[in-house]
């Protein structure tokens, strides 16, 4: 049995990551995870639960800044990163809990030695509108697995025409633009709103 | 121009991709072209609804990794020996020096043998975890208001990844193929292999309505045990079949295998 291993330092992991293989976001939440969660019950003042959940949103959201080109490279550790948009994201929480939020000296966003901005979690807040949400939720599941294989490694995992060729089989690059193609046409369709 | 051919142009517009010639060269012809433009804002609404589903899978498989922290937690700390004060030997000066040594040698062969584990391949068990997604709760709602049956508990539980407790309240509750199949979904979530196996081996010989998903999630259970071949021979023959409704989990669990 021959499985791929797993990479030990940050860089290999970024680099990893970049590359494709997001079935490493996993290892990276749970080896951050108990870190964090200690860090935001004793500072931030948030309870296990929203922190863990809030981590959660900060490593979906370091992998969507990664696939989109927007974070090209480190620049600081991983932890440090993720820690900089969680503890982002448990303000926020905490913001909409009506809780009191402790006093911070980097609470000036982007301030101190914190290297993420709004910037990395604007990916996050793109559905915000229930109606909207209520519709896009609904659309993918409907497609064939196939079909939603080749829609979500082109374009969520941003993999390359040929990566997808090889992960799916088909049998040429132009066979993945056809199969997209048709893929593409059947999501938009259901996308229409009914009238 | 082929219709494939314009619709890339517009993928690598929407991705960010291409040159900024190409890509302001597209501005333009959309600001002239209504039906170009309308191709483009509907590929951003689909690319918009993978995107949403997207980060929804992948935040389930977060919670599932948040579970199963949870439960390797309750599971270190009931194993954990009980702590107890030993007073300190009296020091001697002789050996100290020689034992410092030894210590060190055992602690570099321990960092050695952390460092080949770390890198060694998952085993099967740590597979099988990896590439497990509990089932979504598809069978109990709780529009009902409080309800505090035990049922209710146990998917409530189930839903907030407490998986220890739903299974222990489905356990408690009479037996119906709907439960049996989150309870194993449960079990699964808590590498608790040897317990799921033989309930997705009835459910996928039943007509319950999730027997096929049963007969993949027999098979994720037989690689936790550690029967390689066995789970590799179930998930063949399900990637046989076409039209099996997790042809492609089974397809891509064989690709690690």
């Amino acid at each position: 049995m021959e499985i791929k291993n797993k990479p030990t330092d940050d860089a290999t992991l970024f680099a990893a990551i970049k590359a494709g293989r997001h079935e490493l976001l996993s290892e990276l939440y749970v080896a951050h995870r108990a870190a964090f969660v200690s860090y935001a019950q004793r500072q931030l003042y948030a309870t296990e639960t929203d922190a863990a959940d809030c981590f959660q949103d900060a490593v979906i959201a370091f992998y969507k800044n990664v696939k989109s080109g927007r974070m090209t490279e480190l620049t600081c550790t991983m932890r440090t990163y993720l820690f900089g948009i969680g503890r982002r994201l448990v303000y926020r929480r905490n913001k909409l809990r009506m809780r009191e939020v402790p006093t911070d000296p980097d609470e000036g966003i982007g301030l101190g030695n914190d290297p993420t901005t709004d910037h990395d979690l604007s990916l996050l807040n793109r559905f915000e509108d229930d109606h909207r949400k209520a519709l896009l939720a609904k659309a993918l599941p409907l497609l064939g697995k196939k079909c939603q294989q080749v829609l979500t490694l082109f374009y969520y995992h941003r993999y390359p025409i040929e990566s997808v060729q090889e992960s799916l089989g088909f049998s040429s690059p132009g066979a993945v633009r056809i199969k997209k193609m048709r893929c593409l046409d059947k999501l938009k369709k259901l996308l229409v709103p009914p009238v | 121009m082929s219709s494939e051919d314009q619709q890339e142009r517009i993928d690598n517009y929407l991705l960010g991709l291409g040159s900024p010639e190409e890509r302001l060269e597209l501005a333009e012809e959309i600001s002239q072209n209504s039906d170009l433009k309308t191709q483009l804002v509907d590929t951003q609404s689909a690319m918009d609804a993978v995107e949403f589903f997207e980060d929804d899978q992948l935040k389930q498989r977060l919670r599932a990794a948040e579970a199963r922290f949870q439960s390797d937690r309750v599971t270190d700390g009931a194993n954990a020996p009980e702590a107890k004060v030993r007073p300190l030997p009296p020091r001697r000066n002789s050996t100290s020096r020689w034992l410092a040594i030894a210590a060190s040698v055992l602690l570099l062969l321990a960092a050695g043998w952390f460092i080949f584990e770390y890198n060694s391949p998952q085993s099967p068990a740590q597979l099988a975890q990896a590439n497990f997604t509990p089932y979504e709760n598809i069978a109990f709602d709780f529009v009902r208001g409080a309800d505090d049956s035990i049922e209710a508990d146990a998917f409530r539980a189930y839903e907030r990844g407490n998986y220890a407790r739903a299974a222990d309240n489905l356990a408690l509750l009479p037996a119906s193929a709907q439960r049996s199949f989150y309870r194993g979904q449960a079990l699964l979530a808590q590498g608790k292999f040897a317990e799921a196996e033989p309930i997705f081996l009835e459910l996928s010989q039943s007509t319950f309505g999730l027997n096929r998903h049963s007969e993949y999630y027999r098979a994720v259970a037989q690689l936790g045990l550690g029967n390689v071949e066995r789970a590799e021979a179930m998930l063949g023959a399900i990637d046989e079949q076409p039209d099996h409704p997790l042809r492609a989990e089974a397809e891509n669990l064989l690709g690690k295998l």
